[in-house]
């Protein structure tokens, strides 16, 4: 007879290697978050940063201080005070325009080049694939001069030319849209195309009414993306903006002091924490879009 | 295997393929670029010494990618 009873030394032992485990385990879980510590402090100290001295009197701007000392609101009314011909408010109102409409116009032609990268088998995909990536490298330092000299020719650098600054826009955005949609749908579970071209939808269809609404988390994911690509843009808005379609990012490079050569750095600090507001807007609302599409259906069975 | 790493981790003449496909495409495009460069300093009479060299080297790239490209028979 083999007996089967355990010992006390290997119940001793068993007990030993799962107290083990389990420090072993609360070691990797405390090293995990003392690394994503260091992560968040490290990305949210710039930002953090501009706030304090956003909301620092300007007497006190070098004050090293961590926290918020002499608060005031007086640096955001001098940023979008026009008496120095700054004109935060306006440019406000460009980047929205401008990010919106680049952001609407990659979305759409980007949804429709992403699903038949994704889905259709055609001859020389791989190679599309390879010149929309080549495109997407392609430095847009490089392509300041020209298209100065062209939208000179085209008269768009006088007066209200929202164009001049959209169309370069969409030329950097819609490479990044394409790739992010293309991946994503990629990933999708197209059973539930195939299933409604069964139950008597046509492709459009499948496509519109299922496979649209299930991608909505990739959808809004880029359209964020897009649009902060955008919004943060300053080379070409730079160069090809006027006093009518000046965005926001120019605008506070503009900014100027109550002296000639004085940097108004606190001034610059509350515009810069009024021009994440949007984005931080932006992100707060599609966030619920993109959480109920993560937990939209799927296929059963 | 990723749409945009294909053929990731296999060695199969259709991951190659795709792989090459990728890189002509990469290549077309600068040398697309190149090109019409090279030809717009010609027509205005400006020095398209560099920009032919450079179109040049990608022609030659383009080339051997697709003669590669060719080689795997898929």
């Amino acid at each position: 007879m083999t007996a089967t009873t355990t010992t006390p030394s290997t119940t001793r032992g068993a007990i030993q290697g799962q107290e083990y485990h389990q420090k072993s385990d609360r070691a990797a879980k405390i090293r995990m978050y003392i690394g994503l510590a260091v992560l968040v402090i490290w990305g949210l100290a710039p930002f953090y940063w501009m706030v304090v001295t956003a909301f620092r009197d300007v007497g006190y701007t070098f004050d090293t201080t961590p926290w918020p000392t002499h608060v005031t609101l007086d640096n955001f009314t001098t940023a979008f005070s026009t008496a120095r011909g700054n004109h935060f408010g306006a440019a406000l109102v460009h980047s929205i325009i401008i990010g919106i409409v680049t952001t609407a116009v990659a979305m759409l032609v980007g949804v429709f080049a992403s699903y038949a990268l994704a889905r259709l088998q055609f001859p020389g995909k791989y190679v599309v694939l390879g010149v929309i990536l080549g495109a997407s490298m392609f430095p847009g330092v490089a392509l300041v001069t020209p298209l100065f000299q062209l939208f000179s020719n085209l008269g768009w650098m006088d007066g209200a030319n929202y164009q001049a600054l959209i169309i370069p826009n969409i030329s950097f955005a819609l490479p990044l849209t394409i790739y992010t949609l293309t991946a994503f749908l990629a990933e999708m579970p197209w059973d539930l195309e195939e299933s409604a071209r069964i139950d008597g939808c046509t492709q459009g269809q499948a496509f519109r009414k299922i496979m649209l609404p299930l991608a909505a988390p990739g959808l809004f994911t880029t359209a964020i993306l897009a649009f902060i690509s955008s919004w943060n843009e300053y080379l070409l808005a730079q160069q090809f903006s006027t006093n009518l379609t000046q965005t926001v990012t120019v605008a506070i490079a503009q900014f100027t002091g109550a002296q000639p050569h004085q940097e108004p750095y606190t001034a610059v600090m509350a515009a810069g924490t009024i021009v994440t507001v949007p984005l931080i807007i932006m992100v707060l609302i599609f966030q619920r879009a993109i959480v109920s599409g993560l937990t939209a259906g799927g296929v059963k069975g | 295997m990723g749409l945009f790493n294909p053929g990731s981790g296999t060695g199969g003449p259709r991951a190659r393929a795709q792989r090459l496909d990728m890189l002509l495409g990469i290549l077309g495009f600068f040398t697309a670029a190149a090109a019409i460069q090279t030809v717009v300093l010609e027509l205005r009479g400006d020095s398209a010494l560099g920009a032919a060299l450079v179109l040049f080297v990608l022609v030659v790239g383009t080339w051997l990618t697709w003669r590669a490209r060719r080689n795997t028979g898929v």
